[in-house]
């Protein structure tokens, strides 16, 4: 017995070590379930500290803020980031080109990049967080206030005040 | 009453943010199955905090300020004291808006438009929408009017202050020039345009008969600066005035550094240091030319002290003498040499001064080293050559040697000693000629005008519900 369950202890050490090979589960708010590597969870900080804190591994992890489509965006992300090298410049510029793909995909359906740009400040995706949000910012930069708000889909609400505000302001900009 | 009343309507508007926010969230909707069925996620969902970070990520503080104009919501996380603090903190701190042209006497009337002798220029390319001269008008000053008979004359500027001193009553150009020459210590008056907010600065009784060597603005006291605001405002300035100080000794004379501070226990007060009585200068004041001002210093030639410059350090407010090599200097001739910041940040070498000079047909721009010391040419600019094919141009300019009319960091104005008024200038960055340009327009000085990062809305900040102009 004692050697039986020192073995399996040593066989889970081993897999432990062996990082990546380890898989684990993640479900979205609508119950569905997504088994990626630990590498790849690891990308989110939430995740990786709850796994080195000795959460539950086996259970899986439910993101109650993250829905399926959602979810199974941010997995493409993160097993991209997680499971390739990045040592080589060809393997550095292969993720590059990932990225940039990703985000043009993202760029072209605005409700969806803030689904992941939440998603991505939930989780902690640092290197995603930074992609959407410096998408969103670039979407804003060369437009004036009218071209903003028909981007951005944002309904014209602004006092007499404001108004009068912005007018002293424009002068400086 | 104002502030109230913003006060009020932002507490409205967090309350309404909070609703949608709770209301359309998905988190709310779990188990809903079809995500693609609920209503699409909006930027309205997105939360302030988040908001924030993509408005961090805009490059320029123009950007920033057209998001805070797309609605309330944006408008209220911009104007943050805290995210304020961060994007300038990313951004830099300063802002410049255009620039005060002024007419040199020598050079004749400015051009009628505007119709005071000191013409506002917004930055040019026009950053967009409306950019609208009057804001930067200086009709609330004392007794101006709109003609060059104004008696205040722009001496300097810094953030978003600027100086003027009283002018003499001049009759004529001869007039004018001569008392550029003997130049006694004036009264100034320190305004805000964008405040239409001045102070008259009545010259201490003392020093009335010393003749000035000039006056400039500098920061307030550091203690007063908050992080809002940065070094300069109404409330916080201090202004130095160099004075040529008589000695009994013969034939030679002393400066002197006299510091106005703005505030209730503020006034002149004499800097009787050791340091500036080492430094002598001639007796005889009109050989000593101010060259410009460069990394946080004052610089004046004086003729026939073989090359010497008077230096003034604005952070310990002590003179110096600093010795330029001869391959820089020949004469400190105002028209042919002059002393301009360096490149900035972003030249490699990293240099704190330049020297611009004219030397006989050509336009050299001298860089002095940081650490080494040692000076090299960084352009060199034929003139006779690269001003061919400007508009009006004729073979017959450049024979003499052409004057300087102008010079900061950005560029060098210039005329040919033949044609006063063929004004062009010389981009220092690129190198490049411009003939037609608006600031060509005015043979004077320029004086940069900038506004505390980010303008109106710091203004909310700093004068509350008082902000609204006098008219």
């Amino acid at each position: 017995m004692a050697t039986g369950s020192g073995a399996a202890a040593a066989a889970a050490d081993a897999e432990e070590k062996e990082s990546g090979s380890r898989m684990i589960t993640l479900t979205s708010n609508e119950g569905k379930a997504f088994v990626v590597t630990e590498a790849s969870a690891r990308q989110s900080a939430t995740i990786r500290s709850m796994v080195d804190d000795g959460g539950c591994v086996d259970k899986g992890f439910p993101l109650p803020n993250v829905d399926s489509k959602t979810l199974a965006r941010v997995i493409q992300y993160c097993d991209e980031h997680g499971n390739k090298e990045a040592h080589t410049v060809d393997e550095r510029a292969a993720l590059a080109k990932f990225d940039k793909d990703f985000i043009a995909e993202l760029d072209a359906d605005k409700a969806f990049l803030y689904d992941v740009t939440m998603a991505a400040n939930y989780l902690h995706i640092q290197g995603l967080f930074a992609l959407t949000t410096q998408c969103i910012a670039d979407t804003i930069k060369g437009k004036t206030p009218e071209e903003i708000r028909t981007a951005f889909g944002i309904e014209y609400d602004l006092t007499a005040q404001d108004e009068e505000e912005i007018k002293e302001e424009d002068t400086h900009a | 009453m104002a502030t109230t009343e913003r006060r009020r309507r932002r507490g409205q508007r967090q309350r309404r943010d909070k609703h949608k926010r709770g209301s359309s969230r998905k988190v709310a909707r779990a188990g809903d199955g079809a995500a693609a069925a609920a209503a699409a996620t909006t930027v309205e969902d997105v939360p302030d905090h988040l908001l924030q970070v993509i408005l961090l990520r805009l490059d320029s503080s123009v950007s920033l300020l057209r998001a805070a104009a797309a609605c309330t919501r944006w408008r209220r996380v911009v104007a943050d004291a805290g995210f304020l603090r961060s994007f300038r903190s990313l951004h830099g701190a300063r802002h410049v808006v255009g620039l005060y042209h002024t007419v040199d006497p020598c050079f004749g009337s400015p051009p009628p438009a505007g119709g005071s002798s000191v013409v506002f220029v917004p930055s040019s390319p026009p950053p967009v929408i409306g950019v609208d001269s009057r804001f930067f008008s200086l009709d609330f000053l004392p007794d101006y009017h709109d003609n060059d008979s104004w008696s205040w004359q722009l001496v300097d500027s810094r953030g978003g202050l600027l100086l003027f001193s009283k002018k003499r009553k001049s009759t004529s150009r001869w007039a004018a020039m001569a008392e550029a020459r003997c130049f006694s210590f004036p009264d100034l008056v320190v305004c805000e345009p964008l405040t239409r907010r001045y102070q008259g600065i009545v010259s201490p009784v003392y020093f009335r008969r010393l003749q000035c060597l000039g006056v400039f603005l500098l920061d307030g006291d550091a203690a007063d600066a908050d992080d809002i605001g940065g070094g300069i405002r109404m409330s916080n300035f201090r202004v130095v005035a160099a004075l040529h100080g008589r000695t009994w000794q013969h034939d030679r004379a002393v400066p002197l550094a006299c510091v106005f501070t703005s505030g209730s226990d503020g006034g002149w007060r004499v800097l009787q240091s050791a340091a500036a009585a080492a430094v002598d200068l001639p007796e005889r004041f009109d050989l000593i030319n101010f060259a410009g001002r460069a990394g946080g210093c004052l610089y004046w030639g004086i003729d026939g002290e073989d090359g010497a410059m008077l230096v003034l350090d604005e952070a310990t407010m002590r003179f110096s003498i600093d010795m330029f090599p001869e391959t820089i200097r020949a004469s400190y001739d105002k028209w042919t040499f002059r002393v301009i910041d360096g490149g900035g940040s972003d030249d490699d070498d990293g240099a704190l001064i330049r020297v611009v000079r004219v030397m006989r047909d050509d336009l050299k721009v001298f860089a002095q080293i940081a650490g080494s010391g040692e000076w090299v040419v960084k352009r060199l600019v034929s003139l006779r050559e690269a001003t061919r094919g400007l508009p009006g141009h004729r073979e017959t300019y450049f024979r003499q040697e052409a004057k300087i009319v102008a010079a900061n960091a950005a560029y060098v104005l210039l005329t040919p000693q033949e044609k006063k008024k063929w004004l062009f200038s010389v981009e220092l960055e690129t190198g490049k000629v411009e003939r037609r340009h608006e600031r060509n327009r005015y043979a004077g000085a320029a004086y940069s005008y900038e506004l505390p990062w980010p303008p109106a809305l710091q203004a909310c900040a700093d004068y509350g519900g008082g902000r609204r102009r006098r008219r």
